[in-house]
Protein backbone atom coordinates (compact mmCIF):
# COMPACT_ATOMS: atom_id res chain seq x y z
CA UNK A 1 0.00 0.00 0.00
CA UNK A 2 1.18 3.23 -1.19
CA UNK A 3 1.90 5.59 1.89
CA UNK A 4 0.33 8.94 2.99
CA UNK A 5 1.68 11.75 4.50
CA UNK A 6 -1.13 13.43 5.95
CA UNK A 7 -5.12 13.50 6.70
CA UNK A 8 -6.33 16.48 7.68
CA UNK A 9 -9.76 15.66 9.42
CA UNK A 10 -10.41 11.60 10.50
CA UNK A 11 -13.83 10.45 11.12
CA UNK A 12 -14.46 6.97 13.30
CA UNK A 13 -16.52 4.46 11.78
CA UNK A 14 -17.60 2.37 14.85
CA UNK A 15 -17.62 -1.85 14.41
CA UNK A 16 -19.31 -4.57 16.15
CA UNK A 17 -18.57 -8.28 15.37
CA UNK A 18 -16.80 -7.28 12.16
CA UNK A 19 -20.22 -4.88 11.00
CA UNK A 20 -20.04 -1.14 10.76
CA UNK A 21 -22.17 0.99 12.82
CA UNK A 22 -24.06 2.43 10.21
CA UNK A 23 -24.97 5.64 12.59
CA UNK A 24 -21.51 6.42 12.91
CA UNK A 25 -21.75 7.80 9.04
CA UNK A 26 -23.64 10.67 10.76
CA UNK A 27 -19.88 11.57 10.64
CA UNK A 28 -19.76 12.14 7.87
CA UNK A 29 -22.73 14.66 7.70
CA UNK A 30 -21.00 16.59 10.54
CA UNK A 31 -18.05 17.03 8.52
CA UNK A 32 -20.54 18.25 5.58
CA UNK A 33 -21.70 20.68 7.48
CA UNK A 34 -18.52 21.86 9.05
CA UNK A 35 -16.24 21.71 6.70
CA UNK A 36 -18.37 22.29 3.57
CA UNK A 37 -16.64 19.80 1.76
CA UNK A 38 -15.10 16.36 2.14
CA UNK A 39 -12.27 16.12 0.05
CA UNK A 40 -10.12 16.72 3.28
CA UNK A 41 -11.69 13.92 5.21
CA UNK A 42 -10.80 10.53 5.49
CA UNK A 43 -12.33 7.42 7.69
CA UNK A 44 -10.69 5.67 10.16
CA UNK A 45 -12.51 1.96 11.08
CA UNK A 46 -10.87 -0.27 13.34
CA UNK A 47 -12.53 -3.99 13.40
CA UNK A 48 -12.57 -7.74 13.10
CA UNK A 49 -12.35 -8.67 9.55
CA UNK A 50 -13.22 -5.63 8.24
CA UNK A 51 -10.87 -4.76 5.86
CA UNK A 52 -13.81 -5.39 3.14
CA UNK A 53 -16.40 -3.85 4.72
CA UNK A 54 -13.91 -0.45 4.59
CA UNK A 55 -12.83 -1.48 1.05
CA UNK A 56 -16.49 -0.86 0.04
CA UNK A 57 -17.20 2.18 2.07
CA UNK A 58 -13.68 3.85 0.06
CA UNK A 59 -15.24 3.10 -3.05
CA UNK A 60 -19.06 3.96 -2.37
CA UNK A 61 -17.84 7.47 -1.02
CA UNK A 62 -14.52 8.17 -2.31
CA UNK A 63 -12.70 8.43 0.60
CA UNK A 64 -9.67 7.42 1.96
CA UNK A 65 -9.98 4.98 5.11
CA UNK A 66 -7.20 4.04 7.62
CA UNK A 67 -8.15 0.22 8.81
CA UNK A 68 -7.37 -1.16 11.96
CA UNK A 69 -8.33 -5.31 11.08
CA UNK A 70 -7.44 -6.93 14.36
CA UNK A 71 -9.94 -9.59 16.17
CA UNK A 72 -9.12 -7.21 19.26
CA UNK A 73 -11.56 -4.65 17.82
CA UNK A 74 -14.84 -7.47 17.39
CA UNK A 75 -16.22 -6.18 20.70
CA UNK A 76 -16.16 -2.15 21.22
CA UNK A 77 -12.82 -1.61 22.79
CA UNK A 78 -12.22 2.30 23.80
CA UNK A 79 -8.86 1.75 25.33
CA UNK A 80 -7.70 0.27 21.81
CA UNK A 81 -9.38 2.81 19.62
CA UNK A 82 -7.74 4.99 21.75
CA UNK A 83 -4.19 3.66 20.82
CA UNK A 84 -5.24 3.61 17.36
CA UNK A 85 -6.48 7.27 17.06
CA UNK A 86 -3.19 8.36 18.63
CA UNK A 87 -0.64 6.25 16.66
CA UNK A 88 -2.96 7.61 13.16
CA UNK A 89 -3.20 11.45 14.31
CA UNK A 90 0.66 11.41 14.96
CA UNK A 91 1.03 8.70 11.61
CA UNK A 92 -0.85 11.20 9.36
CA UNK A 93 -0.64 14.64 11.45
CA UNK A 94 -4.21 15.15 12.06
CA UNK A 95 -5.97 18.07 12.75
CA UNK A 96 -9.26 17.11 13.65
CA UNK A 97 -11.07 13.65 14.61
CA UNK A 98 -15.08 13.30 15.03
CA UNK A 99 -16.58 10.11 16.47
CA UNK A 100 -20.17 9.48 17.10
CA UNK A 101 -21.31 10.22 20.58
CA UNK A 102 -21.44 6.43 22.08
CA UNK A 103 -19.96 5.15 25.27
CA UNK A 104 -17.03 3.63 23.46
CA UNK A 105 -16.57 7.12 21.01
CA UNK A 106 -16.57 9.21 24.16
CA UNK A 107 -13.97 6.87 25.98
CA UNK A 108 -11.76 6.74 22.86
CA UNK A 109 -12.04 10.54 22.05
CA UNK A 110 -11.59 11.69 25.61
CA UNK A 111 -8.24 8.73 25.94
CA UNK A 112 -6.63 10.36 22.82
CA UNK A 113 -7.21 13.61 23.78
CA UNK A 114 -5.45 13.45 26.56
CA UNK A 115 -2.23 11.32 25.71
CA UNK A 116 -2.25 13.28 22.17
CA UNK A 117 -3.01 16.94 23.92
CA UNK A 118 -5.90 17.85 21.91
CA UNK A 119 -8.80 19.69 22.85
CA UNK A 120 -12.14 17.75 23.17
CA UNK A 121 -15.52 18.50 23.77
CA UNK A 122 -18.27 15.40 23.77
CA UNK A 123 -22.15 15.33 22.67
CA UNK A 124 -22.10 17.86 20.46
CA UNK A 125 -25.38 18.93 18.80
CA UNK A 126 -24.79 21.70 16.28
CA UNK A 127 -22.41 24.07 15.23
CA UNK A 128 -22.51 27.78 14.71
CA UNK A 129 -20.09 29.26 12.36
CA UNK A 130 -19.66 33.20 13.46
CA UNK A 131 -17.08 35.27 11.46
CA UNK A 132 -13.87 34.07 12.32
CA UNK A 133 -15.09 31.90 15.50
CA UNK A 134 -16.75 28.52 15.41
CA UNK A 135 -19.44 28.09 18.24
CA UNK A 136 -19.92 24.06 19.31
CA UNK A 137 -23.18 23.44 21.21
CA UNK A 138 -23.79 21.03 23.35
CA UNK A 139 -26.60 20.15 26.31
CA UNK A 140 -25.60 20.65 30.09
CA UNK A 141 -28.01 19.64 33.05
CA UNK A 142 -29.91 17.01 31.58
CA UNK A 143 -30.76 19.13 29.05
CA UNK A 144 -31.85 22.49 31.06
CA UNK A 145 -29.04 24.24 29.63
CA UNK A 146 -27.56 24.69 26.64
CA UNK A 147 -23.84 25.55 26.67
CA UNK A 148 -22.10 27.45 23.86
CA UNK A 149 -18.65 26.42 23.39
CA UNK A 150 -15.50 27.77 21.41
CA UNK A 151 -12.16 26.02 20.64
CA UNK A 152 -8.63 27.37 21.27
CA UNK A 153 -6.71 25.26 19.42
CA UNK A 154 -6.47 23.87 15.87
CA UNK A 155 -6.10 20.21 17.12
CA UNK A 156 -9.37 18.77 19.06
CA UNK A 157 -11.28 16.09 19.12
CA UNK A 158 -15.19 16.45 19.23
CA UNK A 159 -18.41 13.65 19.81
CA UNK A 160 -21.76 14.31 17.87
CA UNK A 161 -24.70 12.89 19.30
CA UNK A 162 -26.65 10.37 17.30
CA UNK A 163 -29.20 12.15 15.84
CA UNK A 164 -28.02 15.70 15.49
CA UNK A 165 -26.01 15.32 11.87
CA UNK A 166 -27.58 13.16 8.95
CA UNK A 167 -25.80 10.57 7.03
CA UNK A 168 -25.25 11.77 4.06
CA UNK A 169 -25.70 9.49 0.73
CA UNK A 170 -22.79 7.61 -1.45
CA UNK A 171 -24.36 9.93 -4.04
CA UNK A 172 -23.13 12.86 -2.30
CA UNK A 173 -20.07 12.20 -2.49
CA UNK A 174 -16.75 12.70 -5.66
CA UNK A 175 -16.70 9.73 -8.00
CA UNK A 176 -13.15 8.62 -7.16
CA UNK A 177 -12.87 5.73 -5.23
CA UNK A 178 -10.43 6.17 -2.01
CA UNK A 179 -7.49 4.09 -1.29
CA UNK A 180 -7.54 1.26 1.64
CA UNK A 181 -4.35 2.04 4.14
CA UNK A 182 -3.44 -0.51 6.35
CA UNK A 183 -2.55 -0.30 9.65
CA UNK A 184 -1.53 -1.97 13.05
CA UNK A 185 -1.98 -1.08 16.42
CA UNK A 186 1.38 -2.04 18.82
CA UNK A 187 -0.25 -1.18 21.48
CA UNK A 188 -1.42 -4.10 23.87
CA UNK A 189 -4.73 -4.30 25.68
CA UNK A 190 -5.20 -5.11 28.99
CA UNK A 191 -8.56 -3.68 28.97
CA UNK A 192 -10.11 -7.26 26.75
CA UNK A 193 -13.61 -7.44 25.39
CA UNK A 194 -14.69 -11.15 25.72
CA UNK A 195 -18.72 -10.75 24.38
CA UNK A 196 -21.49 -8.44 23.76
CA UNK A 197 -24.94 -9.82 25.14
CA UNK A 198 -28.08 -7.83 23.68
CA UNK A 199 -31.06 -6.85 25.31
CA UNK A 200 -33.99 -8.76 26.33
CA UNK A 201 -36.87 -8.08 23.79
CA UNK A 202 -38.94 -5.87 25.89
CA UNK A 203 -42.03 -6.64 23.42
CA UNK A 204 -44.72 -4.00 24.99
CA UNK A 205 -42.91 -0.84 24.57
CA UNK A 206 -41.69 -1.97 20.56
CA UNK A 207 -45.51 -2.71 19.70
CA UNK A 208 -47.57 -0.11 22.12
CA UNK A 209 -49.27 2.32 20.12
CA UNK A 210 -49.15 4.58 22.89
CA UNK A 211 -45.84 4.83 25.67
CA UNK A 212 -46.88 6.74 28.52
CA UNK A 213 -43.17 7.78 30.52
CA UNK A 214 -42.46 8.56 34.20
CA UNK A 215 -39.26 10.55 35.03
CA UNK A 216 -37.82 11.46 37.95
CA UNK A 217 -40.45 13.95 38.09
CA UNK A 218 -42.75 11.60 39.37
CA UNK A 219 -41.43 11.81 42.67
CA UNK A 220 -42.60 9.13 44.83
CA UNK A 221 -42.76 5.37 43.98
CA UNK A 222 -46.43 5.42 44.58
CA UNK A 223 -46.96 7.81 42.17
CA UNK A 224 -46.21 5.38 39.26
CA UNK A 225 -50.11 4.31 39.27
CA UNK A 226 -51.15 7.61 38.25
CA UNK A 227 -48.72 6.85 35.14
CA UNK A 228 -50.21 3.11 34.41
CA UNK A 229 -54.35 4.91 35.09
CA UNK A 230 -53.56 7.38 32.21
CA UNK A 231 -52.06 4.36 30.09
CA UNK A 232 -55.30 2.79 30.40
CA UNK A 233 -56.74 5.40 28.96
CA UNK A 234 -55.67 3.99 25.47
CA UNK A 235 -56.05 0.79 23.81
CA UNK A 236 -52.53 -0.64 22.94
CA UNK A 237 -50.32 1.56 25.69
CA UNK A 238 -47.27 0.39 27.67
CA UNK A 239 -45.84 2.75 30.42
CA UNK A 240 -41.92 3.76 30.05
CA UNK A 241 -39.52 5.14 31.66
CA UNK A 242 -36.34 7.42 31.68
CA UNK A 243 -33.04 5.89 33.07
CA UNK A 244 -33.04 7.49 36.88
CA UNK A 245 -36.38 5.50 37.87
CA UNK A 246 -35.32 2.11 37.06
CA UNK A 247 -31.80 2.96 38.74
CA UNK A 248 -34.41 3.16 41.24
CA UNK A 249 -35.77 -0.23 41.06
CA UNK A 250 -39.08 1.57 40.14
CA UNK A 251 -39.72 -0.26 37.21
CA UNK A 252 -37.34 -2.82 35.31
CA UNK A 253 -34.65 -1.93 32.83
CA UNK A 254 -37.11 -3.67 30.17
CA UNK A 255 -39.03 -0.37 30.08
CA UNK A 256 -36.29 2.31 29.83
CA UNK A 257 -36.79 4.36 26.79
CA UNK A 258 -33.22 6.33 25.83
CA UNK A 259 -29.85 5.90 24.11
CA UNK A 260 -29.07 2.81 26.95
CA UNK A 261 -32.68 1.69 26.23
CA UNK A 262 -35.29 1.15 23.81
CA UNK A 263 -35.64 3.33 20.97
CA UNK A 264 -39.13 3.67 20.21
CA UNK A 265 -41.55 5.44 17.71
CA UNK A 266 -45.53 4.95 18.99
CA UNK A 267 -48.24 7.17 17.75
CA UNK A 268 -48.02 9.00 21.09
CA UNK A 269 -45.68 9.49 23.26
CA UNK A 270 -46.96 11.07 26.23
CA UNK A 271 -43.68 12.07 28.76
CA UNK A 272 -44.09 12.92 32.69
CA UNK A 273 -41.73 14.76 34.82
CA UNK A 274 -39.41 13.96 32.21
CA UNK A 275 -36.86 16.65 31.82
CA UNK A 276 -35.61 15.63 28.34
CA UNK A 277 -31.94 14.58 28.53
CA UNK A 278 -30.50 14.15 25.19
CA UNK A 279 -30.08 10.82 26.00
CA UNK A 280 -33.71 10.18 26.54
CA UNK A 281 -34.63 12.21 23.53
CA UNK A 282 -32.64 10.10 21.41
CA UNK A 283 -34.81 7.35 22.18
CA UNK A 284 -38.16 8.98 21.17
CA UNK A 285 -37.83 12.01 19.21
CA UNK A 286 -39.20 10.14 16.12
CA UNK A 287 -42.81 9.04 17.93
CA UNK A 288 -45.41 10.44 15.86
CA UNK A 289 -46.95 12.76 18.35
CA UNK A 290 -45.13 13.90 21.62
CA UNK A 291 -46.51 15.52 24.72
CA UNK A 292 -44.93 17.04 27.77
CA UNK A 293 -46.30 17.20 31.53
CA UNK A 294 -43.54 18.96 33.41
CA UNK A 295 -43.87 21.59 35.98
CA UNK A 296 -40.58 22.92 34.72
CA UNK A 297 -41.29 25.05 32.04
CA UNK A 298 -37.87 25.30 30.42
CA UNK A 299 -37.73 21.67 30.34
CA UNK A 300 -35.43 20.60 27.34
CA UNK A 301 -38.51 18.00 26.71
CA UNK A 302 -41.38 21.03 25.56
CA UNK A 303 -38.63 21.71 23.06
CA UNK A 304 -39.61 18.30 21.02
CA UNK A 305 -42.99 18.30 22.06
CA UNK A 306 -46.02 19.06 20.17
CA UNK A 307 -48.15 19.67 23.06
CA UNK A 308 -46.98 20.70 26.22
CA UNK A 309 -48.87 21.06 29.52
CA UNK A 310 -47.02 22.97 32.65
CA UNK A 311 -48.19 21.04 35.72
CA UNK A 312 -47.86 19.50 38.43
CA UNK A 313 -48.05 15.73 37.37
CA UNK A 314 -49.72 14.51 40.97
CA UNK A 315 -52.43 17.64 39.94
CA UNK A 316 -52.37 16.60 36.30
CA UNK A 317 -52.55 13.17 35.72
CA UNK A 318 -55.52 11.88 38.21
CA UNK A 319 -57.33 15.44 36.35
CA UNK A 320 -56.50 13.76 33.11
CA UNK A 321 -58.08 9.93 34.02
CA UNK A 322 -60.67 11.54 35.52
CA UNK A 323 -62.03 13.66 32.75
CA UNK A 324 -61.47 10.92 30.65
CA UNK A 325 -63.46 8.64 32.94
CA UNK A 326 -66.59 11.36 33.22
CA UNK A 327 -66.59 11.65 29.39
CA UNK A 328 -68.18 15.19 29.37
CA UNK A 329 -64.71 16.60 26.81
CA UNK A 330 -66.63 14.36 24.15
CA UNK A 331 -69.91 16.31 24.82
CA UNK A 332 -68.23 19.51 24.43
CA UNK B 1 -5.52 -2.50 48.47
CA UNK B 2 -5.64 1.13 48.13
CA UNK B 3 -8.96 2.95 45.63
CA UNK B 4 -8.98 6.65 45.26
CA UNK B 5 -12.74 7.59 44.17
CA UNK B 6 -13.11 10.98 42.11
CA UNK B 7 -15.70 12.84 43.11
CA UNK B 8 -17.68 16.37 41.83
CA UNK B 9 -19.96 18.61 43.56
CA UNK B 10 -22.40 19.13 41.19
CA UNK B 11 -25.60 22.10 41.56
CA UNK B 12 -28.82 20.26 43.14
CA UNK B 13 -30.95 20.70 40.28
CA UNK B 14 -34.52 19.95 42.18
CA UNK B 15 -34.78 23.35 41.85
CA UNK B 16 -34.45 25.18 38.46
CA UNK B 17 -31.16 26.03 37.53
CA UNK B 18 -31.04 29.72 36.51
CA UNK B 19 -28.19 31.62 34.72
CA UNK B 20 -26.55 34.20 35.50
CA UNK B 21 -27.42 38.06 34.01
CA UNK B 22 -24.05 37.79 32.25
CA UNK B 23 -25.48 34.54 30.22
CA UNK B 24 -21.86 33.27 30.94
CA UNK B 25 -22.48 31.33 34.64
CA UNK B 26 -24.94 30.06 36.73
CA UNK B 27 -26.81 32.49 38.85
CA UNK B 28 -24.71 33.23 41.74
CA UNK B 29 -27.20 33.25 44.79
CA UNK B 30 -26.92 32.18 47.93
CA UNK B 31 -28.96 30.03 47.95
CA UNK B 32 -27.93 27.92 45.57
CA UNK B 33 -27.51 24.08 47.07
CA UNK B 34 -24.98 21.99 45.78
CA UNK B 35 -24.20 17.82 46.31
CA UNK B 36 -22.51 15.11 45.53
CA UNK B 37 -22.79 13.82 41.60
CA UNK B 38 -24.73 10.62 41.48
CA UNK B 39 -22.35 8.89 39.44
CA UNK B 40 -19.83 9.46 41.78
CA UNK B 41 -21.98 8.32 44.61
CA UNK B 42 -22.25 5.12 43.09
CA UNK B 43 -18.39 4.72 42.61
CA UNK B 44 -17.86 5.79 46.13
CA UNK B 45 -20.37 3.37 47.07
CA UNK B 46 -18.80 0.08 44.89
CA UNK B 47 -15.51 0.93 46.63
CA UNK B 48 -16.89 0.68 49.79
CA UNK B 49 -17.94 -2.90 48.99
CA UNK B 50 -15.01 -3.93 47.55
CA UNK B 51 -13.53 -2.64 51.01
CA UNK B 52 -15.95 -4.53 52.91
CA UNK B 53 -14.94 -8.08 50.58
CA UNK B 54 -11.31 -7.12 51.26
CA UNK B 55 -10.16 -6.36 54.52
CA UNK B 56 -7.11 -4.23 54.65
CA UNK B 57 -8.27 -1.83 51.58
CA UNK B 58 -8.13 1.86 51.88
CA UNK B 59 -10.70 4.23 50.59
CA UNK B 60 -9.64 7.44 49.59
CA UNK B 61 -11.73 9.85 48.25
CA UNK B 62 -10.78 13.38 46.12
CA UNK B 63 -12.53 16.16 44.98
CA UNK B 64 -11.10 19.48 42.46
CA UNK B 65 -12.46 23.07 42.98
CA UNK B 66 -13.17 25.75 45.11
CA UNK B 67 -13.63 25.96 48.51
CA UNK B 68 -17.26 24.62 48.57
CA UNK B 69 -16.38 21.63 46.83
CA UNK B 70 -14.54 20.62 50.57
CA UNK B 71 -18.31 19.68 51.65
CA UNK B 72 -19.01 16.52 49.26
CA UNK B 73 -15.38 15.37 50.65
CA UNK B 74 -16.68 15.57 54.15
CA UNK B 75 -19.84 13.73 52.88
CA UNK B 76 -17.51 11.45 51.19
CA UNK B 77 -16.08 10.79 54.36
CA UNK B 78 -19.71 10.21 56.05
CA UNK B 79 -20.55 7.34 53.81
CA UNK B 80 -17.53 5.68 54.72
CA UNK B 81 -14.28 6.79 52.89
CA UNK B 82 -11.35 6.14 54.64
CA UNK B 83 -9.38 9.41 53.90
CA UNK B 84 -10.80 12.93 52.03
CA UNK B 85 -8.78 14.72 49.90
CA UNK B 86 -9.58 18.45 48.73
CA UNK B 87 -7.33 19.81 45.10
CA UNK B 88 -8.32 23.64 45.48
CA UNK B 89 -8.71 25.70 42.81
CA UNK B 90 -10.36 29.12 42.14
CA UNK B 91 -13.42 30.12 41.74
CA UNK B 92 -13.97 29.41 38.29
CA UNK B 93 -17.21 27.63 37.49
CA UNK B 94 -16.37 26.04 34.60
CA UNK B 95 -13.73 23.15 34.86
CA UNK B 96 -12.76 21.77 31.31
CA UNK B 97 -12.63 18.09 32.33
CA UNK B 98 -8.87 18.00 30.47
CA UNK B 99 -7.83 20.34 33.44
CA UNK B 100 -9.62 18.36 35.94
CA UNK B 101 -8.20 15.00 34.71
CA UNK B 102 -5.00 16.58 35.05
CA UNK B 103 -4.82 17.80 38.45
CA UNK B 104 -6.51 14.49 39.51
CA UNK B 105 -3.59 12.80 37.59
CA UNK B 106 -0.98 14.59 39.22
CA UNK B 107 -2.82 13.45 43.10
CA UNK B 108 -2.80 9.64 41.70
CA UNK B 109 0.63 9.48 40.58
CA UNK B 110 1.57 9.88 44.53
CA UNK B 111 -1.03 7.46 45.88
CA UNK B 112 0.40 4.21 43.96
CA UNK B 113 -3.81 3.18 43.53
CA UNK B 114 -4.93 -0.16 42.80
CA UNK B 115 -7.89 1.14 41.51
CA UNK B 116 -9.43 4.84 40.22
CA UNK B 117 -13.14 4.94 40.54
CA UNK B 118 -15.33 7.06 39.51
CA UNK B 119 -18.78 7.91 37.68
CA UNK B 120 -19.34 7.54 34.26
CA UNK B 121 -20.29 11.15 34.11
CA UNK B 122 -21.15 14.68 35.39
CA UNK B 123 -24.73 15.50 36.18
CA UNK B 124 -23.97 19.19 35.19
CA UNK B 125 -21.68 18.99 32.45
CA UNK B 126 -22.70 15.79 30.99
CA UNK B 127 -18.88 15.51 29.15
CA UNK B 128 -18.17 12.02 30.10
CA UNK B 129 -14.37 12.40 29.78
CA UNK B 130 -12.83 13.04 33.24
CA UNK B 131 -12.17 9.23 33.97
CA UNK B 132 -10.77 8.23 30.43
CA UNK B 133 -8.60 11.27 30.51
CA UNK B 134 -7.59 10.14 33.75
CA UNK B 135 -6.72 6.96 32.89
CA UNK B 136 -4.82 8.39 29.30
CA UNK B 137 -2.77 10.69 31.50
CA UNK B 138 -1.78 7.44 33.59
CA UNK B 139 -1.13 4.85 31.11
CA UNK B 140 -3.86 2.56 32.90
CA UNK B 141 -6.41 0.53 30.82
CA UNK B 142 -9.75 1.69 31.80
CA UNK B 143 -13.33 0.29 31.87
CA UNK B 144 -16.37 2.40 31.15
CA UNK B 145 -19.68 2.84 32.56
CA UNK B 146 -19.45 0.02 34.39
CA UNK B 147 -22.30 -2.29 35.54
CA UNK B 148 -20.79 -4.85 37.51
CA UNK B 149 -17.63 -5.71 39.05
CA UNK B 150 -16.05 -8.72 40.64
CA UNK B 151 -12.12 -8.62 41.54
CA UNK B 152 -10.79 -12.48 41.01
CA UNK B 153 -7.12 -14.00 41.47
CA UNK B 154 -4.12 -12.23 40.52
CA UNK B 155 -5.94 -8.84 40.14
CA UNK B 156 -8.05 -9.39 37.06
CA UNK B 157 -11.38 -7.69 37.43
CA UNK B 158 -14.52 -9.02 35.46
CA UNK B 159 -16.10 -6.07 34.30
CA UNK B 160 -19.82 -5.63 32.54
CA UNK B 161 -20.09 -2.82 30.37
CA UNK B 162 -23.17 -0.93 29.51
CA UNK B 163 -23.41 0.52 25.70
CA UNK B 164 -25.83 1.69 23.93
CA UNK B 165 -29.51 0.23 23.32
CA UNK B 166 -29.11 -2.02 26.30
CA UNK B 167 -26.45 -3.92 25.01
CA UNK B 168 -23.74 -5.00 27.89
CA UNK B 169 -19.86 -5.89 26.90
CA UNK B 170 -18.61 -9.09 29.45
CA UNK B 171 -14.60 -7.68 29.43
CA UNK B 172 -11.83 -8.42 32.01
CA UNK B 173 -8.93 -5.64 32.77
CA UNK B 174 -6.16 -6.31 35.02
CA UNK B 175 -5.21 -3.95 37.72
CA UNK B 176 -4.29 -1.08 38.14
CA UNK B 177 -6.86 0.63 36.25
CA UNK B 178 -9.73 3.43 35.79
CA UNK B 179 -13.14 2.24 36.11
CA UNK B 180 -16.06 4.56 35.50
CA UNK B 181 -19.32 3.78 36.97
CA UNK B 182 -22.75 4.13 35.65
CA UNK B 183 -25.73 4.16 37.35
CA UNK B 184 -27.68 1.56 39.28
CA UNK B 185 -24.79 -1.01 40.35
CA UNK B 186 -25.72 -0.71 43.95
CA UNK B 187 -27.56 1.05 46.03
CA UNK B 188 -25.79 4.06 47.66
CA UNK B 189 -25.98 4.19 51.05
CA UNK B 190 -26.58 6.76 53.80
CA UNK B 191 -24.19 7.92 56.26
CA UNK B 192 -24.17 6.16 59.55
CA UNK B 193 -24.01 7.93 62.92
CA UNK B 194 -20.59 6.60 63.56
CA UNK B 195 -18.83 7.89 60.30
CA UNK B 196 -20.91 11.17 60.76
CA UNK B 197 -19.13 11.87 63.85
CA UNK B 198 -15.82 10.91 62.53
CA UNK B 199 -16.08 12.64 59.79
CA UNK B 200 -17.09 15.55 61.65
CA UNK B 201 -13.54 15.68 63.05
CA UNK B 202 -11.48 14.61 60.56
CA UNK B 203 -8.76 16.72 58.87
CA UNK B 204 -9.96 16.87 55.18
CA UNK B 205 -6.39 17.37 53.44
CA UNK B 206 -5.75 20.10 51.10
CA UNK B 207 -3.44 19.91 47.96
CA UNK B 208 -2.79 23.26 46.31
CA UNK B 209 -4.40 23.58 42.85
CA UNK B 210 -4.39 27.18 41.88
CA UNK B 211 -0.80 27.04 39.92
CA UNK B 212 -2.28 25.03 37.00
CA UNK B 213 -5.49 27.07 37.48
CA UNK B 214 -5.10 28.94 34.09
CA UNK B 215 -4.74 25.34 32.16
CA UNK B 216 -7.96 26.10 29.64
CA UNK B 217 -8.38 22.47 28.20
CA UNK B 218 -8.34 24.34 24.84
CA UNK B 219 -11.65 25.51 25.09
CA UNK B 220 -14.36 28.30 26.33
CA UNK B 221 -17.17 28.31 27.63
CA UNK B 222 -18.52 31.40 26.08
CA UNK B 223 -22.03 31.43 26.38
CA UNK B 224 -25.19 29.58 28.28
CA UNK B 225 -28.77 29.52 27.22
CA UNK B 226 -32.03 27.70 28.00
CA UNK B 227 -33.44 25.02 25.70
CA UNK B 228 -34.53 26.83 22.49
CA UNK B 229 -38.80 26.31 22.27
CA UNK B 230 -38.40 25.16 18.58
CA UNK B 231 -41.98 26.83 18.16
CA UNK B 232 -43.70 23.78 16.53
CA UNK B 233 -45.16 22.93 20.02
CA UNK B 234 -48.77 23.84 21.06
CA UNK B 235 -48.53 25.29 25.06
CA UNK B 236 -51.98 24.56 26.74
CA UNK B 237 -53.01 26.98 28.73
CA UNK B 238 -56.01 27.28 31.36
CA UNK B 239 -56.80 25.93 34.53
CA UNK B 240 -55.33 22.52 35.22
CA UNK B 241 -58.92 21.08 34.07
CA UNK B 242 -58.67 22.90 31.14
CA UNK B 243 -55.94 21.48 29.79
CA UNK B 244 -56.75 18.30 30.77
CA UNK B 245 -60.22 18.88 28.77
CA UNK B 246 -58.26 20.43 26.38
CA UNK B 247 -55.20 17.25 25.74
CA UNK B 248 -58.36 15.03 25.35
CA UNK B 249 -60.03 16.85 22.61
CA UNK B 250 -56.79 16.66 20.82
CA UNK B 251 -55.82 12.94 21.36
CA UNK B 252 -59.58 12.44 20.15
CA UNK B 253 -59.31 14.52 17.33
CA UNK B 254 -56.01 12.43 16.06
CA UNK B 255 -58.17 9.39 16.68
CA UNK B 256 -55.87 7.83 19.79
CA UNK B 257 -58.82 8.21 22.38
Amino acid sequence: MKGKNNIRHLLVIETLEGKINRESLETLGFALSFHDKIDDCALLIAGAEITESAASLAEDRGLDVVVFDDSRFRYPNGDLLAAALVETIKKYNVASVVLLHTITGVHAASRAAATAGMACITAVESVIREGESTVFQRCLQYGKIRASIELQEDKFILTVLTGSFAAPEPGDFRKKPGTVYDEKTGRSASYSPRSVERAESSRSLEEAEVIVSAGRGIGKEENLEMIRDVAKIFSRSAVGSSRPLCDLGWLPYGHQVGSTGKTVSPKLYMACGISGASQHLAGMKSSQIIVAVNRDPNAAIFSVADYGVVEDLTVFLPLLADKYREGNWLKK
Amino acid sequence: MKILVCIKQVRDDTSPIMIGPEGKDYQDDRNAVFRMNRLDEYALEEAILIREKNPGTVVDAVSVGPERVRAVVRKALEKGADNGFHIVTGEAAYAPPLATAGFLASFARSGEYDLILTGVMSEDDMNGQTGSMLAGFLDLSCAVSVIAEEIGENAVIDVISELEGGMREHAVISMPCVLTIQSGINRPRYPSLSNVMRAKTQEIVTVDGTEQDEQAGGMEQVSLSYPLKTGHGVILTGTPEEKAVALLDILHEKALV
